[in-house]
């Protein structure tokens, strides 16, 4: 009796087991890249934290476009989820760091805008399902005519109940303020689908109305908390343009101090030996309607562009990605 | 007589039957009557042709010649009470000269899309490793009929292509 | 008895059930019947309730149209609670009903369980079982999610290769030629309202079949056979094990999430979906026998397959039982269980194993 009782249970314990093996196999059949979100006790501090160690990194292709076109670049991600929090680590090779951002330079005689851009990375969730972005990524958000001019393309959803989270690390004018510009796509209106998030943030143009020089300088009476960078709020009307020197150098796009669901996304970032290294970081649920909300059971497609010193249409564009969370 | 003492003696037998035949007649009519257009409503659907179209894919000579060209469209169709677009892509070849082949990207296995290896020159079915030559004879693999090659013509330089369903 | 009020005979009376209880009460079987020894058809049934309950109640967050569906799905397993544990429960149960019905088939050819005047009880249990299938066809289309969406391009592509009414059957099953939202539709109401109608028929005539001709006798156990009640003793028994297995795939359930891949893109190439596990034999026949031998593959070996088992119980009538003394007819059934053993693997090194060099 014993025995047979024992044979019995080892025939439901195979049958467990079988189920668990047949069960697992399917995870194999991703083709997608997955991204997992380790879940660790102790949240990152930095760059260098030993934490982050325990994320497995994802090692992300990126195709050029415009520009870019033909050429290829890659981003190593990781990403942990500790208490309320999600963290993302970005690191990649870029020969030059570049923040100028059309930063006004004097040469003794006069002002000029100096030319160079500035290094951005974004990523795009979706809040409410776009159509078609798990499997496309963002080619599916890059709306026009086929006859038209690619400059004329609009960035956006198909349509109002397609909504996407973008987030949006801008190294001279989002980083200055240690955030990432945390906006959402819709439907395209006169202009792109793009918006920014409720609050404030971004950042003002500093140029005299003749748009000759610039309007504003450091606030002598301020300390300056980004060196190299004028903040909107650090700065003060000039009134003494013969202050300067050959040489010196102003911001032309000064940050503002973001607030409301615009700070939702924190930056920490270093340019060191040719490459950038980044962390983002966000509350898992905002609870704002213009985020999306992670729920650690559950998978995310999410898409990522890289800019080089470049402006909008010249970017190293990834595939569509899946995130995970580890349990 | 003989007929009397059967009816008289198998009476309640040949009361059932009748009333069994009545059933059947009753059961069927019913059937009949309500099964025809519940048949056909459930048939038609099924019946909707496809339906073709011309679809444009642009100046023929935007193809290389000897290139197989990834070519793909995207248009409205009906389906039961819904307007969906249809996506999709044909290969086409240009070459020799100024022939076209337009080829379907459907394996002819199990319906997968084939993918163009052109440093292979072969088109390859990612689902079982089907594989056919340029000109769409199967090679190797499970397909045994060459990719469909689909009705073209080229009007004012602009390559048309017949598509169905 | 008079018209008025509650009659003498008390509750049972009044609902003009009392017949029916006392005749169930009296009801007795083999105490064998659901045992250690036989207790694959007990947990079959236990997991048919089971998908049956959560079937329902996963229906009423549910909405049959391309995109929405998955949203509703997305939005039920996610946003609900116990909504990732109902939906799991059910994907894991009909995972396991195949493996347990596997075993009840398996321990029926064993015993020959199928031998007269037991012909009937294998023959409805077959449908049930050649049944089951048809469900998760049409199941696994309506979340409308990428690995749903594709497999039924495959599943159509295979039943449209059948010569002749091949193409006819999937524009019928599909509402016509592509899988969109009148195929949904379909696909959904067959699902919810007729398979399971089907089913409740196939597996009332099964029981009908067991209480008539009796469960066969044990070979192996030389302990004397008794009775027990029908209720409450059996009838308990069994809900301990509904129980039992309710607890098991809850626990399996939340401990291995059932995930719920990306939404359908009709339009995506790049998707290659897997076959699963049980029906690696099937796509492994069709991938052997190409171009005008296709329909070996498809239709003819399975057919012959399932005929096959139909008529085994007018082949091998008896009365010889115990396995060892029927050695030539389990050798053929151990081999053709090795050949589809064996071309199962072959499937699994295929899809699932490391990609060819």
């Amino acid at each position: 009796m014993n025995r047979q009782v024992m044979g019995n249970w080892m025939l439901v314990l195979a049958l467990a087991v079988a189920l668990g093996l047949v069960m697992q196999a399917p995870a194999l059949a991703a083709a997608k890249q997955e991204l997992v979100s380790a879940k660790v006790k102790q949240a990152p501090a930095g760059l260098d934290d030993a934490v982050w160690k325990d994320a497995k990194a994802l090692e992300v292709p990126f195709e050029g476009k415009e520009k870019f076109a033909g050429m290829k670049a890659a981003v190593t991600v990781r990403s942990v989820y500790s208490g309320d929090n999600i963290y993302f680590l970005f690191h990649w090779k870029d020969a030059n760091k570049s923040v100028t951002k059309g930063a006004w330079k004097y040469d003794g005689q006069q002002w000029a805008q100096q030319k160079g851009n500035e290094d951005r990375i974004s990523l795009l969730f979706e809040i409410d399902r776009i159509n078609n972005f798990a499997s496309k990524g963002c080619t599916v958000t890059c709306h026009g005519a086929a006859d038209a001019p690619k400059k004329e393309w609009k960035f956006a959803t198909a349509s109002a109940a397609e909504k996407g989270d973008l987030w949006h690390w801008k190294a001279a004018r989002s980083d200055p303020y240690h955030y990432a510009e945390d906006g959402w796509l819709t439907v395209a209106g006169e202009k792109t689908g793009r918006k920014v998030d409720e609050g404030k943030g971004g950042d003002a143009k500093n140029m005299t109305d003749d748009k000759s020089k610039p309007k504003f300088m450091r606030d002598p009476a301020k300390t300056a908390s980004a060196p190299g960078f004028l903040l909107a709020e650090e700065a003060v009307e000039i009134t003494d343009y013969a202050v300067f020197k050959a040489g010196d150098v102003i911001t032309y796009q000064m940050p503002k101090k973001p607030s409301g669901s615009q700070a939702d996304i924190q930056a920490m970032s270093r340019y060191a030996d040719g490459a950038w290294t980044l962390m983002l970081t966000r509350k898992l649920n905002t609870g704002n309607a213009d985020d999306v909300a992670f729920n650690a059971q559950k998978k995310y497609s999410f898409a990522m562009a890289l800019f080089d010193d470049s402006g909008d249409e010249n970017s190293y564009d990834s595939e569509a990605m899946t995130l995970a969370f580890g349990r | 007589m003989d007929e009397n003492r059967e009816a008289a003696t198998g009476g309640q037998r040949y009361t059932d039957r009748r009333g069994f035949l009545k059933t059947v007649v009753l059961a069927g009519t019913t059937l009949a009557t309500a099964g025809i257009p519940l048949a056909a409503y459930f048939v038609s659907p099924a019946l909707e042709k496809g339906g073709g179209r011309w679809v444009d894919f642009g100046a023929v000579a935007d193809l290389n010649d000897g290139e197989t060209a990834m070519l793909s469209f995207e248009y409205m169709v009906k389906d039961g009470w819904q307007v969906l677009p249809q996506r999709g892509f044909v290969w086409a070849r240009r070459g020799p000269g100024e022939a076209v082949k337009v080829m379907s990207s459907t394996c002819t296995h199990l319906a997968c899309n084939v993918i163009w290896k052109p440093e292979r020159q072969v088109f390859e079915c990612p689902c079982h490793t089907g594989i056919y030559d340029a000109e769409g004879r199967p090679i190797s693999g499970p397909p045994a009929r060459p990719l469909a090659v689909l009705e073209h013509k080229i009007e004012d330089g602009k390559l048309q292509v017949y598509l169905t369903a | 008895m008079t018209g008025s009020g509650k009659p003498s005979g008390g509750i049972l009376e009044w609902l003009a059930i009392r017949n029916a209880v006392e005749k169930l009460g009296a009801q007795r079987v083999w105490s064998d019947a659901l045992s250690w020894t036989r207790f694959t058809g007990s947990l079959a049934l236990a997991l048919l309730v089971l998908l049956c309950l959560t079937g329902v109640f996963m229906a009423f967050n549910y909405t049959p149209v391309p995109g929405t569906a998955y949203d509703s799905v997305d939005f039920a397993q996610f946003s609900l609670p116990f909504g990732g544990l109902i939906r799991g429960v059910h994907h894991y149960a009909w995972n396991l009903l195949l493996m347990v019905m596997g075993l009840h088939l398996a321990r029926a050819l064993v015993v020959a369980g199928y031998q007269p005047p037991r012909e009937l009880t294998w023959i409805s249990g077959l449908l049930i079982m050649l049944f089951i299938p048809v469900f998760i066809i049409t199941g696994d289309l309506l979340p409308w999610d990428q690995k749903g969406f594709w497999s039924t391009q495959v599943r159509t592509s295979i039943m449209g290769s059948v010569p002749v009414a091949g193409d006819w059957m999937v524009r019928l099953l599909q509402g016509g030629p592509r899988t969109g939202i009148v195929a949904l539709t379909r696909f959904y109401v067959l699902h919810l309202l007729v398979l399971p109608g089907t089913l409740l028929l196939l597996v009332g005539l099964h029981f009908h079949f067991v209480a008539h001709r009796g469960v066969s006798e044990p070979l192996f156990s030389t302990r004397e056979r008794r009775q027990v009640s029908l209720f409450p003793t059996m009838v308990n028994r069994w809900l301990l094990l509904l129980l039992i297995i309710t607890v098991a795939l809850g626990a399996v359930a939340y401990l291995w999430p059932v995930p719920l891949g990306d939404p359908a893109d009709p339009t995506d190439s790049n998707y290659i979906p897997k076959p699963e596990w049980w029906v690696l034999f099937l796509n492994q026949l069709v991938a052997i026998f190409r171009g005008p031998l296709m329909v070996l593959g498809t239709a003819v070996i399975p057919g012959a397959l399932a005929a096959g088992l139909m008529v085994l119980p007018f082949i091998d009538r008896g009365p010889e039982r115990h396995p060892l003394r029927r050695k030539a007819m389990l050798t053929v059934i151990a081999a053709i269980g090795l050949v589809l053993l064996v071309l199962s693997i072959m499937g699994y090194l295929e899809h699932y194993g490391p990609p060819p060099a």
